[in-house]
């Protein structure tokens, strides 16, 4: 069985911005320009295409393998948002190891347009349209605002708590040339943004951005290994209140698959649409054994500077869509490989990385984790 | 004035919104219950419009996203209703 490797990532940049003449079609054909000569490969050489987008419809995965001109033995559509990334990786891989494909490109990339986006979050599923749009909620942040307050309830944070991780996150962003927002922040200005939807300020909200990411999966060549890889769909049907996410269960066998534990890890790439469910993440993945959150943020996140999203996650370097399930993976990629340069984290061997998402009603009804390996 | 609430026909565990298959017995056919209060577990204002949204239990069991028609604090009782198929609570 060949061994799978991801052998290439890029990232189109982000930018709050773009150009008259972009689209979600060009981000996403500019993405697999930058993935191939940063794999080093010829387009010949692709035979699988897997696509993540919102905004792609009415093409596919399909459509752009037209476009871009490959021709594919192996090709999936995946619009589920937050675990796009590692849901790609997961059938990318089977793909390559039972022989479907031995070259896989994953595409994953959104431009919104002023309407597109209000369109996109009142139309994200048939029950947002029904039940939520019409409230209306405005898309998730009432919904994650009144989840971050039950959070703070029961965990005894505090906005200042929130902050620490937005500040930490906004400090690997001063090094990273590609994040959207990269001037330092201080606690005093996250508490003073203003007010979204209370407890939620502005700087618990991803900035919107377009931008893609992209990766190559092969089958030969040295590159970055999976350990482990988990997901869980639909984990609660609803019933719970969202503060654990499916992550919870299925870390135990993600950490015996991996065949080391939350602690072993040098690098940590939770998905962060707003602070309160990464650290859901963090909790969940068991990177806080005696459950106090507070002093987690406080002393292994802003003291001890624990790798948390070091590219600046969504909430500095910018959510792009469905990019957001990818934007953890490619900076796995970079850490792994040493090439993440001012926010290269020495000696980085193991990565954990997380998705989460696709709100149903009121929370995120995908979790997936994967633990990679250094070449 | 009142809120629907699907109810399984064969368990009856209730849900909202409504599904296909009951999430505890896989049944098919559901009935719905008129259900007339129920009591805020979350609430928040979005800051650009001033609309008030709601956690509100019912007393069949779920757990509703509501409008809710002025200010709610954790543990109020509200009067339910519904616009269409969104639910509307009014503090009482």
């Amino acid at each position: 069985m060949p061994e799978v490797r991801i052998v290439g990532a890029a990232e189109v940049p982000y930018t709050r911005h773009p150009a008259d003449d972009v689209s979600t079609e060009s981000l996403l054909a500019d993405a697999f320009v930058r993935v191939l000569a940063d794999a080093g490969i010829e387009r010949s050489a692709v035979d699988g295409l897997g696509v993540a987008s919102f905004m792609l419809p009415p093409d596919r995965a399909i459509d752009l393998a037209w476009k871009i001109g490959v021709r594919a033995r192996w090709l999936m559509d995946d619009g589920n948002g937050g675990v796009s990334g590692i849901q790609l990786l997961q059938h990318a891989a089977r793909a390559i190891e039972s022989g479907d494909a031995t070259t896989i490109v994953l595409l994953s990339g959104d431009h919104f347009d002023a309407g597109g986006f209000r369109q996109m979050v009142d139309r994200y599923n048939i029950v947002t349209e029904q039940y939520l749009a019409k409230i209306p909620t405005g898309g998730p942040n009432p919904l994650f605002a009144m989840i971050t307050r039950k959070q703070m309830d029961e965990r005894g944070l505090t906005r200042e708590d929130y902050g620490r991780l937005v500040v930490a996150q906004r400090r690997w962003a001063t090094l990273n040339p590609g994040a959207v927002y990269r001037s330092p922040l201080t606690l005093q200005e996250y508490l003073d943004a203003p007010a979204v939807a209370e407890p939620l300020h502005r700087l618990d909200c991803v900035p919107v951005v377009s931008g893609a990411d992209a990766l190559v999966v092969s089958g030969s060549g040295d590159g970055v290994k999976i350990r482990a890889l988990r997901s869980l769909y639909n984990y609660d049907g609803q019933r719970g209140d969202g503060l654990r996410s499916g992550i919870a269960e299925i870390a135990d066998d993600l950490w015996r698959d991996a065949g080391v534990g939350p602690e072993d890890v040098d690098v940590i790439s939770v998905y962060d649409d707003y602070p309160a469910m990464a650290i859901a993440q963090l909790d969940d993945l068991g990177l806080v054994p005696d459950g106090d959150i507070a002093g987690f943020l406080e002393h292994r996140v802003e003291e001890e500077r624990l790798p948390v999203n070091t590219s600046g996650g969504q909430l500095s370097a910018g959510q792009a869509g469905c990019a957001g399930g990818m934007i953890g993976l490619v900076e796995a990629f970079a850490q792994l490989t040493g090439r993440a340069g001012g926010r290269q984290v020495e000696n980085a061997r193991l990565a954990v990385v997380t998705g989460y998402g696709m709100v149903l009603y009121r929370y995120g009804g995908c979790a997936n984790a994967v633990v990679l390996e250094a070449p | 004035m009142s809120l629907s609430i699907p109810v399984c026909a064969a368990c009856g565990e209730a849900t909202f919104p409504r599904l296909f298959l009951c999430p505890s017995c896989a049944g098919t056919t559901w009935r719905y219950e008129p259900v007339e209060r129920g009591h805020v577990e979350g609430s928040t204002v979005n800051a650009r419009d001033g609309v008030h949204v709601g956690l509100v239990r019912v007393a069949l069991g779920p757990l509703v996203v509501a409008r809710i028609e002025g200010p709610a604090q954790v543990g109020d009782e509200v009067a339910l209703d519904q616009d269409g198929l969104v639910p509307v609570a009014r503090p009482i």
